[in-house]
């Protein structure tokens, strides 16, 4: 089950994320994402496909999570979940969706690309996707994801939750980013399970 | 120190809101999970239902200002907070008119995001939404940020205007362009002699020696950017009424706001508004209709603002009677009746 393993990465990246977010902001984004997906994952059914995994993980971090980073991460969601919905758990049905939610928090946010954000995985990581061959080597995917949220710690934040700090926060990579390549993290391992070898730890991302 | 009456130092934005809709039970209805007021009644004609919201503190902005003729729903935060996203959403859900439904949002940053978040949910479900931002505050102009001009006095104006619009039965299109037409031409301008008590410490947000002001003071207690000493009243109101003119297109008749931080009263503000009238006439400005109140507090502060709308001649001049006719259609809502 994809949220159980997001949740597994979340657990053990937990200290990570607080530290990244601590150093940024106001240090909640590992408390929002862990209890985010633990409320999810009690609510998913076992039997239930893809698309009611998102389905119901959109509607938890949407209503239930707090700051902006959770119900954004709901959006992402809330897209990808109506995108498997209608065309299947495939792979072009879950790139959809996940274009689809990456423009939505863009919207929402009013952020883009470079600006220091969970945009600056999602936007190139998708990239990624759409440069490759299909099919997806999802696992490679996850590598680039990391390599991106790492990327973050170069950027001087705009928008978001470090733009309060400014210049301080340059030198750690941004923990929403970092929350994000943990989403694709949790993709590249339900797809096949033996690829955890080949990915960072969560617990040491960096 | 002046402690606040509250019943709990935690609760007191609930306990508030369920005393408000028992005294208005004849005009609104509150939902508490998740929290939102909603008009029992507005007109037939309406296609477009009107939600606010914003920070609580405010009042009677927003909650007060539901009712038939304004608002058909106000989600409120915590004091000074944005609400949740669920808030929005659900209130939207209830307010939303045939033709969708219109968000009024004051620019903070918070506030633009939950209120986003709600809009892109309510797509999802097939409901028309749009949003027109209030960002009036002439103090926050200048400022090198990428978050614009706070958005203050000028949201009561056009849910003003936008409810009259929307009773005549305007589409959302229609609603958006008038609103942003009127925030375009509105421009307001805050000072304070003392900051609201903290509801959580009962001591001032901030200090204030004697005879300093607060000039370009926000409503959430922030500080202005330039502490003054104070004037006497004839010549600030004179300087306030020069920056918001100033921030303004030309025009020789206006619409004209005084309204009260909380801790100031009608007395103070009447002298005020005669000061604004005059200073007005200086300029060869016509009031054309006005407001005296404290629609727009930031808790109990000692201060005021001035919001000016210049009205446009071409659109005074439809046969409709233009934002002249939106200002004096009837309204009732708990805070403001006509």
């Amino acid at each position: 089950m994809l949220m159980k393993l997001y949740l597994e990465a979340a657990e053990q990246a937990y200290g990570e994320l607080t530290r990244l977010d601590q150093a940024a902001g106001d240090g909640d984004y590992g408390d929002n994402l862990r209890e985010g997906l633990r409320g999810a994952v009690s609510r998913i059914p076992t039997d239930a496909d893809l698309a009611t995994e998102f389905e119901t993980a959109a509607t938890y971090f949407l209503d239930e999570v707090g700051g902006t980073s959770g119900p954004l991460l709901g959006l992402l969601f809330n897209d990808v979940g109506a995108s498997l919905e209608q065309g299947g758990d495939g792979d072009l049905a879950l790139i959809n969706g996940l274009d689809a939610g990456t423009a939505a928090i863009s919207r929402v946010g009013e952020a883009k690309v470079g600006d220091r954000t969970m945009l600056d995985c999602l936007g190139p990581t998708l990239d990624d996707v759409h440069a490759a061959r299909p099919p997806v080597d999802w696992t490679m995917v996850a590598n680039q994801a990391f390599d991106h949220a790492r990327a973050t710690a170069d950027l001087a934040p705009r928008m978001g939750r470090a733009s309060y700090v400014g210049q301080r926060a340059i030198g750690n990579p941004d923990a929403g980013a970092m929350g994000i390549a943990l989403l694709f993290w949790a993709l590249a391992v339900d797809r096949d399970p033996t690829s955890r070898d080949r990915l960072p730890d969560p617990a040491r991302p960096m | 120190m002046a402690e606040p009456f509250y019943a709990s130092k935690t609760e007191y934005v609930d306990r508030a809101l369920l005393g408000f809709a028992r005294d208005h039970a004849d005009v609104v209805e509150l939902s508490t999970d998740p929290v939102f007021v909603r008009s029992i009644d507005r007109d037939p004609r309406r296609q477009v239902g009107l939600l606010s919201g914003g920070g609580s503190g405010h009042e009677p902005m927003h909650v007060g200002l539901v009712g038939r003729g304004m608002l058909d729903a106000a989600a409120p935060g915590r004091v000074f907070a944005s609400p949740h996203n669920r808030q929005v959403y659900e209130g939207s859900r209830a307010a939303a008119g045939p033709a969708g439904v219109l968000h009024i949002v004051k620019n903070y940053t918070g506030d633009r995001i939950n209120f986003g978040i709600a809009a892109e949910r309510l797509r999802h479900d097939g409901i028309p939404v749009a949003r027109v931002l209030v960002d009036d505050d002439v103090a926050t102009e200048s400022q090198q940020t990428a978050t614009g001009r706070r958005g203050t006095g000028a949201t009561v104006l056009t849910e003003k205007l936008l409810g009259a619009a929307a009773d005549r039965g305007a589409g959302l299109d229609e609603l958006v362009a008038i609103g942003e037409t009127v925030v375009g031409r509105s421009r307001s301008i805050a000072v304070a002699s003392l900051a609201q008590t903290s509801p959580v410490t009962g001591r001032p947000g901030f200090d204030l020696g004697p005879g300093e002001l607060e000039y370009g003071v926000g409503i959430h207690g922030e500080r202005a950017q330039h502490t003054i000493d104070r004037p006497p009243l004839e010549e600030l109101v004179a300087r306030m009424v020069d920056d918001v003119v100033t921030h303004l297109p030309g025009g020789r008749s206006v619409f004209l706001f005084v309204n009260g931080l909380g801790g100031t009263t009608y007395i103070e503000l009447y002298n005020v508004f005669a000061e604004a009238v005059d200073a007005l006439a200086a300029r060869d400005i016509a009031v054309e209709r006005s407001l005296v109140g404290p629609y727009t507090p930031a808790l109990d502060m000692k201060g005021f603002s001035i919001t000016i709308t210049m009205l446009e001649p071409s659109v005074e001049a439809h046969p409709t009677g233009g934002w002249t006719a939106l200002f004096d259609a009837p309204a009732w809502t708990a805070g403001l009746r006509k």
